[in-house]
């Protein structure tokens, strides 16, 4: 097993808003390990992106962080913002879901991408420059000197977010966070940079983690995954294992809400009955429990813990009975 | 930017016809007119005075004739200031009400820029809370009850400054009513400042700059400071017109020989060519002042830029 990148522990985010403190991520423990590409999905809300943005310290000012996360051993969670600037970009770098908003529309696709390599390697513009010409090649973007000079709202979707990829690899982080790298964009632009992202991390070796609500992208790319349901780990296996046996009833509603060919797009995680829960009420129990088909009384009392099944496969509910398509097996 | 230039100045022309037509009429249609208002003039005089100024022809030559007078840059005669055209007076006013507007606009800036982007980097902070009640003070409270406060406290009671009058546009005689434009423009460029510099500060495109690793003071100047002097510069196009015609108040109050006041004088009396000559004045300014904010526009956002 290849040695941990990054280590969470008992990571929890919450926003204090008029209505009183959200609780958007709880009791998190979990790490990345080096070179591996680990996916996290969860519906909407469930705390994936704070997750990350907390570790990155670019939670929003009403968001506060506690728990620890060590990067290569290191402590990272909430140090000030002077550390921060050596740390995001140099040594971990993430990319954002839509990249129509995610560059600045004033500044040139260039600037943006050699103000990286000035400030954490102190090149200077012209051999930044030339660098990030060659990192546009590595991300296929073709006539890559002329189009340094462009401005962000002339490349396509597709281009921009390889732009966005190039620009995070230019300084060789250990770490890419790609939270929903793929959700803006179309079916075709999103399968070739999934296949660009699974070619970097093999040339550098980055470690990646694969935001996403989307159990298809996780399956393409993903060693390991991370089901995430109201703030809350509620799964974690390879991904064969997670697919072939999960182990948690709402991993089985994500995946039969995987979107079939014969369904329109819209339609995919449609097909959990119920909402997710209110993060403002910290429920005793389980808070998958109002939506359950396995629910019983304990499930509302106490919160199940997430544990151990082996081989490296960890889950957090109470039933013990087999889940739905193994009956359907059987 | 060539093209468009002209584009705008094309279409300014019909524009400003429909002004000049509408104003020219509905100045017409009011009763009474230039010398009807004063002591009643002996019909002979006032016959003659009306043939020397064409005012005894049909309507629609006046108007004919006026036009024709206009393309050549030739206001006319005024009726009130009997000695003067309008182009002397309002080569006479304008630099006036240029200067204090001017100076005025400046300092708003000078002040209004800073005050907000610090209100907006220190968000919901003491700082912010008092410089944005400032602001809405500034706004609320009208030029006739800051600007005679400001003569009866600083001129009357603490001799600081001269309470009025233009004196050549000596520095201290400027200093008041400068302050009083001033002010609820610096209340406005502030507050306008502070809520695109936070819009901007929240947008995806900032969080990706610091997810870069840059410094705060990088992601500030480079990437956000020009987005956030966008909405600024729409605003400021009509601002910059508002203050040069709003200056009428202040003008009165400390006795400047600005346009304001003929404009004023000229609409109590009936004084056609210098009423319709002050309004296409204005209306010249109001294109000219948006169509420089558009360009401005153009030069600073690429996207503006391309079309
Ligand atoms: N600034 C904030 N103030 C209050 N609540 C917040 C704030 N930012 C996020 N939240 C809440 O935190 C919760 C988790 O949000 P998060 O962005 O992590 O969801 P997500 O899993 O990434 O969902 P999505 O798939 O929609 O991106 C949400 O319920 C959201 O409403
Ligand atoms: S703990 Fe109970 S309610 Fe929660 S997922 Fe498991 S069975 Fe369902
Ligand atoms: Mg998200």
């Amino acid at each position: 097993m290849a040695a941990s990148l990054l280590e969470i522990r008992n990571l929890a985010v919450r926003f204090t808003t008029g209505d009183g403190p959200v609780y958007a991520v709880n009791d998190l423990d979990l790490e990345v390990r080096r070179g591996e590409v680990l996916g996290m999905v969860g519906e909407s809300g469930s705390g994936k992106s704070q997750t990350w943005l907390a570790i990155m310290g670019l939670l929003a000012k009403n968001g506060r962080a506690e728990g620890s996360v060590r990067l290569g051993g290191e402590e990272i969670l909430n140090l000030p913002q002077r550390a921060l600037t050596r740390l995001r970009g140099e040594r971990m770098a993430m990319i954002f879901q839509d990249p129509m908003t995610a560059m600045n529309p004033f500044l040139t696709v260039g600037r943006q991408m050699t103000e990286v390599l000035e400030w954490h390697r102190g090149m200077s513009r012209r051999e930044a420059r030339a660098r990030c010409i060659g990192a546009l090649e590595s991300v296929h973007i073709t006539d890559a000197a002329r189009r340094l000079s462009m401005y962000p709202h002339e490349f396509s979707g597709g281009m921009r977010q390889r732009v966005m990829i190039a620009t995070a690899l230019l300084t060789e982080p250990q770490l890419l966070i790609c939270d929903e790298p793929t959700t803006a964009l179309d079916v075709t632009v999103q399968a070739q940079i999934l296949a660009l992202l699974d070619e970097l991390r093999q040339r550098f070796g980055t470690a990646i983690v694969l935001v996403t609500h989307d159990l298809g992208v996780i399956a393409q790319l993903a060693d390991r995954v991370i089901v995430m349901y109201a703030g809350r780990q509620v799964e974690q296996a390879e991904v064969h294992t997670l697919y072939g046996a999960y182990r948690h009833p709402y991993t089985e509603g994500l995946l039969r809400s995987v979107p079939r060919l014969d369904q329109p797009r819209s339609a995919r995680l449609a097909t959990i009955p119920g909402r997710p829960p209110d993060l403002a009420r910290r429920p005793a129990g389980c808070p998958f429990e109002p939506r359950c088909a396995y629910a019983s009384e304990i499930c509302r009392r106490q919160m199940p813990p997430l544990v151990s099944l082996g081989d490296a496969h960890l889950r957090a509910c109470h039933y013990d009975g087999a889940l739905g398509p193994q009956e359907r097996g059987a | 930017m060539i093209r468009l230039v002209l584009r705008r100045v094309l279409a300014a022309i019909p524009t400003l016809l429909v002004i000049i037509t509408l104003s020219f009429f509905m100045l017409r249609a009011a009763p009474g007119g230039p010398f009807t208002e004063a002591r009643r003039l002996p019909p002979q005089v006032l016959a003659n005075l009306e043939r020397m100024y064409h005012l005894n022809e049909p309507v629609w030559e006046q108007y004919g004739r006026y036009l024709t007078h206009i393309l050549r840059g030739d206001f006319g005669p005024s009726y009130v200031y009997r000695s003067t055209t309008v182009n002397a007076l309002i080569e006479q006013g304008l630099p006036v009400d240029l200067t204090i507007g001017g100076l005025a606009l400046a300092l708003a800036l000078l002040i209004g820029m800073p005050l907000g982007i610090l209100a907006a980097l220190r968000q919901n902070t003491a700082w912010d809370y008092v410089s944005m009640a400032g602001a809405m003070a500034g706004i609320s409270v009208p030029t006739f009850v800051v600007a005679p406060l400001m003569i009866l406290l600083l001129a009357v009671k603490a001799h600081w400054l001269p309470a009025g009058s233009w004196s050549n546009g000596a520095p201290d005689h400027l200093v008041l009513p400068v302050l009083a434009l001033a002010l609820p423009l610096i209340a406005y460029v502030a507050r306008i400042m502070r809520g695109s510099m936070v819009e901007v500060l929240n947008s995806p495109y900032i969080r990706t700059a610091r997810a870069k690793g840059l410094p705060e003071r990088t992601v500030i100047l480079r990437h956000a400071l020009k987005p956030a002097l966008m909405p600024l510069i729409s605003f400021l196009g009509p601002a910059v017109v508002n203050t040069l015609t709003g200056s009428i108040v202040v003008e009165e109050i400390f006795g400047l020989p600005g346009i304001g006041r003929f404009f004023v004088d000229g609409a109590l009396n009936r004084d056609y060519t210098l009423v319709m000559g002050v309004t296409i004045l204005y209306a010249m300014l109001i294109i000219a002042f948006n169509l420089i904010a558009d360009l401005l526009y153009g030069v600073l956002d690429p996207r503006a830029r391309q079309q």
